[in-house]
């Protein structure tokens, strides 16, 4: 059995609005001293050996260059390592939970990166372990795992504990949310043997090439 | 472990919301908090990602059936955040107490009694918009208290009975109790009303009342919908950055000195992935609450 979770297509929209808008802005920026140099060239006009005029290159050209190193950074900014995250959330949710319950970790090398900030994942992560942790006695164990396919991470939180109820499924109405929001899918069910599994389907970063 | 009351009588000025995000703040800077829902509406509770409807153990349990602190709490969504969920059952207390002998001092008794209780540097407690037994042991459990006021129009009315009462737990069974702050809420910087009222608020709290202004948020009106707090909601909101001044600006008042901010993320940075095989990864086991 298996309960998808809605996908909130306006939150997706707002956030590439606002991704169009922090990397138009930084492209004007760049073409604003594209232009600006073009306009210089024209107005030498053969002189282009002058050492000021050399200098004011080198200056834009360098200007330029940071511009895009910003273009590329603010692109990077919201990639986050799932194996990073889900160890160290793992471990801060052990801190605090009064569930006496076991976790296993199974990360998954050379994970991709998500596109996504590491603080909003961690929550997600946070939220599965709290729900799979919420139906679990003494002793029960969680197995946290990741893996990758061709287009998405995935982060799959087994719960070795009383399964899925409607209860379960209730109070993952906000996780789902919180993945749809992060332009991922979450899957709750359970498997043959009753366990209560939780799948969270996260995209993957572009890829970044270096300016 | 600091225990803050954050009380009003009036309902809708911001209690909750104040009580959430000013302990998400503070564990947002490495400070371990602990949140207690004394309202039998459950809002916080929701506020938090909890069902007041699934939870088996809630703050009723303690009240009714003397069920120690640490068999209620929970942690939460967020790091350093835990929470000691209610539900509507709670609002039977006030008549099953009616005639118990001490009923003021059940909440305190608790938390002396709590284990758990260096583990947390603060327990913020959320009280109902009354002044009942609830509100009472809050008070009576409280080393400070925190008064939300909503910046609108007869926002002083009711308040001189809350002092009232809060002078009368000093005097009979709380000598210890002081009033942190008034924090305004809501506030809207571009009406003459608000700037108004908290001229009003100034001239009657002087020093008590906190110099940051929780401004009128959208963000803040929408996360208890998510079961969020506004850090996890919209951090980039006027909404987070306010409650996070107003956390900094809290410390100071209180006399505790503040952490870095960021301090909540600090986990290790040391990790490397386990065993790819779950058979030979080492497990990790929670220690027992009990």
């Amino acid at each position: 059995m298996w309960v998808d979770g809605p996908v909130d297509s306006r939150s997706i929209m707002r956030k590439r609005q606002s991704d169009v808008d922090r990397i138009t802005t930084l492209l004007n920026a760049c073409l604003g001293r594209v232009d600006e140099q073009a306009r210089r060239v024209q107005q030498l006009d053969g002189q282009v050996t002058d050492p000021a005029a050399s200098h004011l290159f080198d200056k834009a050209c360098t200007e330029l260059h940071g511009l895009m190193n910003s273009l590329l950074e603010s692109a990077a900014a919201d990639r986050a390592d799932l194996n990073r995250v889900v160890h160290d959330t793992v471990r801060s949710f052990l801190g605090e939970t009064r569930t006496p319950v076991v976790v296993w970790e199974r990360l998954a090398p050379d994970l991709p990166p998500i596109d996504s900030g590491s603080d909003k994942l961690a929550s997600a992560v946070r939220r599965a372990l709290v729900i799979a942790a919420s139906h679990m006695e003494t002793g029960c164990q969680i197995l946290v795992a990741t893996r990758a396919d061709s287009h998405s991470v995935l982060l799959d939180v087994e719960g070795h504990g009383t399964g899925c109820d409607d209860n379960v499924l209730e109070r993952s109405l906000t996780l789902c949310d919180f993945v749809a929001g992060l332009r991922g899918q979450c899957r709750i069910g359970s498997d043959e043997h009753g366990s209560l599994m939780i799948e969270l389907e996260l995209p993957r970063a572009l890829p970044i090439e270096g300016c | 472990m600091k225990r803050i009351a954050v009380i009003n009588q009036k309902g809708g000025v911001g209690k909750t919301t104040t009580t959430v995000n000013l302990g998400a703040a503070l564990a947002q800077q490495g400070f371990r908090v602990l949140l207690l829902d004394m309202d039998p509406q459950a809002n916080m509770t929701v506020h938090v990602d909890k069902r007041p409807d699934l939870e088996g153990n809630t703050l009723t349990n303690l009240f009714t059936e003397d069920a120690p602190l640490q068999s209620l709490v929970q942690a939460t969504s967020s790091p350093n955040l835990s929470v000691v969920p209610s539900d509507t059952s709670l609002a039977g207390v006030e008549q099953v107490l009616a005639n118990r002998i001490g009923r003021e001092t059940i909440l305190r008794e608790a938390l002396a009694a709590f284990p758990d209780a260096g583990s947390f540097d603060f327990a913020l407690l959320d009280c109902p918009p009354s002044l009942g037994v609830l509100s009472a042991n809050a008070l009576v459990a409280a080393d400070f208290v925190v008064i939300p006021m909503q910046a609108e129009y007869l926002a002083l009315q009711g308040m001189a009975k809350l002092l009232d009462v809060v002078q009368l737990v000093q005097k009979r069974l709380n000598p210890a109790l002081k009033i942190a702050c008034v924090v305004p809420c809501m506030v809207d910087a571009r009406t003459n009303l608000s700037t108004e009222v908290l001229r009003e608020i100034d001239a009657h709290f002087g020093p008590l009342l906190a110099k940051t202004r929780i401004r009128n948020n959208v963000k803040l009106a929408e996360a208890p919908s998510f079961g969020r707090t506004i850090f996890e909601h919209a951090p980039d909101s006027n909404g987070a950055r306010d409650y996070q001044a107003f956390a900094t600006e809290f410390l100071a008042m209180i006399g505790v000195p503040a952490k870095g901010s960021g301090g909540a993320r600090g986990a290790a940075t040391d990790a490397e992935p386990v065993a790819s095989d779950a058979d030979d990864a080492p497990p990790m086991a929670a220690e027992s609450g009990n």
